[in-house]
């Protein structure tokens, strides 16, 4: 069985995460191991996505037991059919961020232009609109397309949310904005107030400059590991959001002000710690936030854990075209790898972050980053080009490509999935003809033809899904990256 | 002798212990999502039987008039002393499938592939069997057979001493240990 | 002396066993014809083809046991109920207080082969002749394998696999004729067919040809059949010799209760010697596993007041024969409903012999899961539910059965009465 022997490269975390054990809280570390073994039929893709709810029907993975679904459908009809669904909804995630613009035809940034329609070709040649959703929709409905056709449809679905997300950048991205990150920023006496998932940007502000005002203690708005922009910066990230709950544990951080997004886990440790949690949704009222805050401050435990200030690394984050091409290419390096994504508990967390953003760096690669994987290497202070946390890796390859510097680009390695948009966004890349790999098991393993199809229909755009039916090590992912 | 017991109450039939049995004591990778790509395809040594609202899974039950042992042709099925389990051993077993046709219970695979039977040894090797470490709902578990002797015999004398008191005449209700006037 | 057990075959050999752990305070001695015993007769076919190495067939060994002692070489020349003793070949006598006769039987040879005076002709029973045999297969290739018995067909499947040119000839009807219905008969031979056997059904033995003291070909169902090997396992008879005129034998046979005592109570029986009779039938089930069994019960049974009758009689056998795996679960019988399965592309097929709804035998060629609940589900007598008639259909598991609305069994009988 597969088992995890460090949960995190952090030794500040590591001794957090002693300190919880000791108070007996759980954290996601034990609802992680609580949860082996993972439903096997699930991890391999054979528990059948679509929704007559007879089932859901199982395929036995060694052939041996059931070899069909009561209607009918074999395992690659399964794999390819949830392959379709997880990228249907990563469509579906994709769509509010460009409200208007995704009715059309995908209107694609010039420099990518051409890849786009290439793949498009590749695809049937019929353009790419909102009718992709449909045609998706309905194709989940009833389990009658072959295993080509909706893996197909999954690439052409995967295609237009990669189209969409791309005009909605198009649109608000220029500049750069600074960001720091580490336990430092949680050293002190301060009221403390961790801010999770998408809080919404005027409460943010406002809270900031509610917060501007108060001394003695002062007020410290910090991320627990989403990325914010707010007043020309990012907040400031505590830590990557694998490690909210262990930093949560501490007992320093006195208010949570939660945004759509926050795990449920978070909420149910706050419960229990008795923090008080605010809802972002709720358009509250900054002073009262404050007072809370502040008041939780007043009844704080007598010694919480303290954190040494000089754990702080800073950053910009790059969020233009022009201002991405010139940060890749300072020192005019020969390769380019992008490492980034969200933290997985399959594997020690920041450990391929750190580890592989060293050893691409020590192959003369430049190294960008995006998302926790970002966080973790400006903790650690190691000289990477910083990306947007949702659009970063799809910002580099069209800035690269707008600068004529794609053939510089080893690879894109997603460090793990934090969900069905972000996997859409892989495949999407990978159908522009980039080549994607991803650090975490995808449930492709219960059939071989559903993925050899993948791999051929990327190859014909002449982009590589790799994916690996284990939670990748560095040094393969590094080979990954050398001998392309 | 410690067996596997079953709570047939919490098997939800979920096959996970068929699917990382196969994994852990059939395959060369030893993890499910490379198992699945080996052949021959690996096979479990427990089975998930019985319909939608009583499933169970079964294993070798170890029987203590084994037929399977009578039955082998070449002696590869013996019992260890030790563990009093049922054992086959492979280098011995020459599949000619006897044993498959005399397990009452069926939990005798041949495996074609390899020339042998297999089956349930316990994980012996290991320090839990793994269906019983993978369980989701903790349906199985290693238990020893002294100690469910001791539990039935404590119901046993439960039952006596209230059946003991019962006025001639009058109903027992068993579960509740309560008597009921007729 | 306690026990004696005449016959080193596996029935002989698990007597001893069982005996030794059900009496520890006994002394057991076994005497066997054979100057090697204990070694798993039902691997010779193996041996003979060279699958299998000499060392491998024997019983691995048991630790020493001062009151087990083993004689070998040794035969016994007649019994002597009355003052309980048996004179052997070499004239001494031992004596006895409990008996088991488990000599199992002689291999049946037809008129002329038994007669037949020339080389290249072998049973295949015994250890001493299977060497022979071995031997003698070094510079001989063409084989004919004579008899439809279950050791004929491994012997000529496992002959031919090897490489020999074989021809399996059947005297009467088809293979298995003891074991199987002509349905299930006909996919095993197709499968022998495809092993590239040569394979002569319904072939009565004519005539022999003998060229310069070797065979050189039999004559069997009008054709005459080259070969300079032939290998005879047709059967076997029990070896009653030395039991004429003991008392102990009715129209010639050893006939046994079901708790395997011959009519001297101090006597019992067990293995291919033994004729059991059963509820007014006479079972000889000449299998290795009944031999297991009935070596055992017979073993405990000797010094129980009241001795426990073996329950499982059935024929049950299994093998492989190179890609085809089958179990026999109990011979066709007439009259019987026949229930079955068959998918004669994939040469499978599963079916079930009930009388009055109860299943009283069966076949399973091709696909043998659930071999063992269909066993037990012979073995309890009960009426057969539709659900365990699903069973036929072969699984590679789900052996319990799952509930089905009643009426599906109708879907399932595929052939009427026979």
């Amino acid at each position: 069985m597969e088992t995890i022997h460090f949960k995190t490269v952090d030794p500040v975390s590591q001794e957090l995460l002693r300190g919880a054990s000791r108070m007996g809280l759980g954290l996601n570390w034990e609802r992680y191991e609580k949860q082996q073994p993972q439903d096997g039929f699930l991890r391999l893709g054979l528990s059948c996505p679509y929704g007559c709810l007879q089932g859901p029907c199982r395929i036995d993975p060694f052939g041996r037991g059931a070899e069909r679904g009561i209607c009918g459908l074999d395992r690659d009809g399964m794999t390819a059919a949830l392959l379709l669904r997880l990228t249907l909804q990563g469509v579906l995630e994709i769509l509010p961020a460009d409200p208007a613009g995704n009715s059309g035809e995908i209107r694609w940034p010039a420099s990518i232009r051409d890849r786009a329609a290439a793949a498009v070709k590749s695809l049937g040649g019929a353009p790419l609109s909102s009718v992709a959703i449909s045609e998706g929709a309905l194709l989940l409905a009833r389990p009658s397309a072959s295993p080509e056709r909706l893996a197909r449809q999954a690439l052409r679905l995967a295609l237009y949310g990669t189209g969409v997300a791309s005009q909605a950048r198009t649109k608000s991205s220029a500049g750069s904005m600074p960001c720091s990150a580490g336990y430092g920023l949680l050293a002190g006496e301060a009221i403390l107030v961790g801010v999770t998932g998408r809080a919404s940007q005027s409460l943010i502000e406002s809270l900031m400059e509610k917060a501007a005002a108060l001394k003695k203690p002062e007020v410290r708005l910090v991320s627990l590991g989403d990325w914010i922009p707010a007043g020309g910066s990012f907040l400031p990230i505590a830590c990557t959001s694998g490690e909210a709950e262990t930093v949560l544990s501490s007992g320093k951080v006195n208010l949570v002000a939660a945004g759509p997004g926050t795990d449920p886990g978070i909420l149910a440790l706050c419960a229990g710690m008795k923090i008080p949690v605010v809802p972002s949704a709720e358009n509250p009222d900054a002073a009262g936030i404050l007072k809370q805050a502040s008041d939780a401050f007043d009844r704080r435990s007598a010694a919480p854990f303290d954190f040494d200030p000089k754990l702080v690394g800073a950053g910009r984050v790059n969020l233009g075209d022009a201002e991405i091409a010139a940060a890749l290419q300072e020192g005019s390096p020969a390769k380019i790898a992008l490492l980034g994504g969200t933290d997985s508990l399959l594997l020690s967390l920041g450990y391929l972050p750190v580890e592989m953003a060293k050893a691409l760096r020590g192959e003369d690669y430049a190294v960008a980053s995006w998302g926790d994987a970002a966080a973790w290497m400006v903790k650690q202070e190691l000289p990477v080009a910083l990306l947007e946390a949702d659009e970063g890796p799809l910002a580099a390859v069209s800035a690269l490509a707008s600068a004529g510097k794609l053939p510089l680009l080893k690879g894109i390695c997603f460090s793990g999935l934090r969900n069905c948009r972000e996997l859409t966004l892989a495949l999407g890349l990978a159908a522009l003809g980039m080549k994607v790999s991803l650090a975490t098991p995808i449930p492709l393993w219960g059939s071989e033809p559903v993925r050899t199809l993948l791999r051929e229909e990327l190859a014909a755009m002449g982009g590589i899904l790799t994916h690996f039916d284990h939670p990748v090590r560095a040094e393969e992912l590094l080979d990954w990256f050398i001998r392309s | 002798m410690k067996v596997i017991g079953i709570r047939k109450d919490r098997c939800t039939g979920c096959k996970t212990c068929e699917l990382y049995c196969a994994a852990e004591r059939c395959s060369e990778s030893k993890t499910l999502l490379g198992a699945v790509q080996e052949a021959p395809a690996p096979q479990p040594r427990v089975h998930v039987e019985g319909g939608p609202n009583d499933a169970f899974p079964l294993q070798c039950r170890h029987c203590l008039q084994a037929p399977c042992i009578d039955a082998c042709l070449t002696g590869a099925l013996c019992r260890d002393e030790a563990s009093g389990m049922v054992l086959i051993r492979e280098d011995l077993c020459i599949g000619c499938w006897t044993c498959t046709a005399f397990c009452p219970y069926g939990v005798i695979t041949p495996s074609p592939e390899r020339k042998i039977a297999l089956k349930c040894d316990r994980c012996l090797y290991m320090e839990n069997p793994v269906c019983v470490d993978v369980c989701p709902t903790g349906a199985l578990e290693v238990v020893d057979l002294e100690e469910i002797e001791k539990l039935l015999h404590e119901k046993r004398l439960a039952t006596a001493k209230a059946a003991a008191g019962v006025p001639e005449g009058s109903l027992l209700l068993l579960d509740q240990g309560r008597s009921v006037k007729s | 002396m306690a026990c004696i057990i005449v016959g080193g075959g596996v029935a002989g050999f698990q007597a001893a066993a069982a005996c030794r752990a059900a009496w520890p305070d006994r002394a057991v001695t076994l005497i066997d014809a054979e100057k090697e015993a204990g070694y798993y007769r039902t691997l010779l076919p193996q041996f003979i083809a060279g699958g299998i190495a000499e060392e491998d067939l024997f019983f691995p060994p048991r630790g020493v046991d001062p009151l087990l002692t083993v004689l070998r070489g040794v035969r016994v020349r007649s019994l002597d109920c009355k003052e309980r003793r048996l004179v052997l070949e070499n004239g001494e006598t031992l004596s006895y207080e409990r008996l088991i006769l488990a000599h199992g039987g002689d291999p049946y040879l037809p008129g002329i082969l038994a007669t037949a005076a020339c080389g290249g002709i072998f049973p295949v029973r015994d250890l001493t002749t299977a060497r022979k045999t071995k031997e003698w297969l070094a510079d001989h290739r063409n084989v004919l394998v004579f008899g439809g018995s279950l050791v004929a067909v491994k012997t000529a499947a496992h002959l031919r696999h090897a490489g020999f040119e074989v021809s399996l000839v059947v005297r009467r009807g088809h293979v298995l004729l003891r074991a199987l219905s002509p349905e299930a008969a006909k996919v095993v031979e197709n499968h022998l067919r495809d092993l590239g056997i040569r394979l002569h059904v319904n072939a009565p033995l004519e005539d022999l040809r003998i060229k310069e003291g070797v065979i050189s070909g039999l004559k069997a169902g009008g054709e005459w059949l080259p070969c300079d090997t032939l290998l005879v396992a047709a059967g076997t008879s029990p070896d009653t010799s030395f039991l004429e005129g003991s008392g102990l034998l009715t129209d010639g046979e050893l006939v046994v209760n079901p708790a395997l005592q011959t009519s001297d109570p101090r006597i019992f029986a067990a293995g291919d010697v033994a004729v059991i009779a059963a509820g007014g039938e006479k079972i000889s089930p000449n299998t290795w596993p009944q031999a297991v069994s009935q070596g055992k019960r017979a073993a405990e049974n000797l010094y129980r007041s009241t001795p426990l009758p073996l329950t499982d009689l059935t024929r049950i056998n299994a093998m492989e024969l190179h890609g085809l795996a089958m179990v026999t679960l109990g011979p066709p019988v007439d009259g019987a409903e026949v229930i079955s399965y068959e998918r004669p592309e994939a040469k499978v097929r599963r079916e079930l012999f009930l009388i009055g709804g109860k299943p009283v035998g069966g076949a399973l060629i091709g696909d043998i899961s659930a071999a063992g609940t269909l066993h037990a589900l012979i073995h309890s007598g009960r009426v057969i539910g539709s659900g365990e008639a699903a069973l036929l259909r072969p699984q590679a598991t789900g052996v319990i059965p799952f509930p089905e609305p009643a009426g599906r069994r109708e879907a399932l009988i595929l052939s009427s009465k026979r």
